[in-house]
């Protein structure tokens, strides 16, 4: 094959169903730290110019670190973890798999639906720090 | 002026449409709102109803106050000094220029951490007033769009309120067990709070 015409083939990633019982990892920049290093609610928010959802990646092809490393600056970000199941039962909120060709991501994943007062907090109760 | 120390009696406005008005959770266990409490508040909405006068239940405390009663509630002047540090420390918010996270989060206004200030002091110390404790000092962080969020925590509970930029907007929290029991609704900061934190120091 014409190493042009390779270069321009884009890998095809189907969306797939994330289980419930799977992890989605989430990168929090240190600008949404509170003083102990942990998220603060605006940590969860959408992201209307991107995808309009909330991004995190999806542990069955990214490992924390990979998702840790995807920042401009890996040592200015946590990541934490959040049970898929759990967030589906969060109010109004959906969670898709959302692969991303653009960048290379096929772990990308969204968390759609608005977030209000009460689901960031309950974001704030279910969220797990992974250590890195 | 009475015992509570303020010049006009407190005055109990309760919205009977309530339930109307805040979110039915989906597909989760019957929650606790204000309404199935009678705790006192103004709550955003139509329909006001004046309910007493001066009366204050609080169902978590079990202890009916009244102003008669309100002659044994110790006077307190200032506040805790790690709540104080907190609410001081909080103010570097307003530090934040406009576009801080990259992401157009506007700066914030000094008037709406003055009211996010004020509603953490002023519930720190009625429930001291109430109970004979100080609560641990809330976390008070940059919220959405220029708001505010103060973040009250227990081992157990937890409750988030958010203090919009726009003092015309309704200051709504939420706080949550994580498992059974919640709240949800609108305050009115200028009306006594402290029911607030008896829900989540039970």
């Amino acid at each position: 094959m014409d190493t042009d015409v390779a270069n321009e083939v884009e890998p095809d990633w189907e969306a797939e169903e994330i289980p419930d019982e799977d992890f989605l990892f989430m990168r929090v920049h240190q600008d949404y730290w509170d003083d102990e290093g942990e998220p603060i609610p605006k940590a969860f928010r959408n992201h209307p110019k991107k995808t309009g959802g909330m991004s995190t990646d999806w542990q069955k092809y990214f490992t924390p670190e990979e998702t840790r490393q995807r920042g401009r600056d890996a040592a200015a970000n946590i990541v934490i973890q959040l049970l898929t199941g759990t967030v589906r039962k969060i109010p109004d909120q959906s969670v898709v798999h959302t692969p991303d060709v653009e960048n290379n991501n096929r772990a990308h994943s969204d968390v759609f639906g608005e977030k209000t007062t009460e689901v960031r907090e309950r974001f704030m109760q279910i969220y797990q720090k992974v250590p890195l | 002026m009475n015992d509570l120390g303020s010049e006009i009696p407190p005055q109990i406005l309760f919205n009977s449409d309530l339930v109307s008005s805040v979110r039915e959770p989906r597909d989760q266990p019957s929650s606790i709102t204000l309404d199935s409490f009678n705790i006192p508040g103004r709550f955003s909405g139509p329909g006001f109803q004046r309910a007493g006068f001066g009366a204050l239940q609080g169902a978590y405390a079990g202890v009916l106050l009244t102003p008669e009663l309100g002659l044994y509630k110790q006077q307190i002047t200032r506040i805790s000094v790690r709540i104080a540090a907190a609410i001081e420390s909080s103010r570097r918010i307003l530090d934040l220029p406009e576009n801080w996270d990259e992401e157009g989060s506007p700066a914030y206004a000094e008037s709406t951490w003055e009211r996010a200030a004020y509603h953490a002091k002023q519930t720190a110390i009625e429930y001291r007033k109430s109970n004979g404790v100080w609560v641990n000092p809330p976390k008070i962080t940059p919220g959405p769009d220029g708001s505010i969020d103060v973040r009250w925590k227990t081992l157990e509970r937890s409750v988030l309120i958010n203090f919009p930029a726009a003092d015309t907007e309704p200051v709504q929290f939420f706080g949550s067990d994580g498992d059974t029991e919640s709240i949800r609704g609108t305050l009115d900061i200028f009306s006594p709070n402290q029911w607030i934190l008896m829900w989540l120091m039970r």
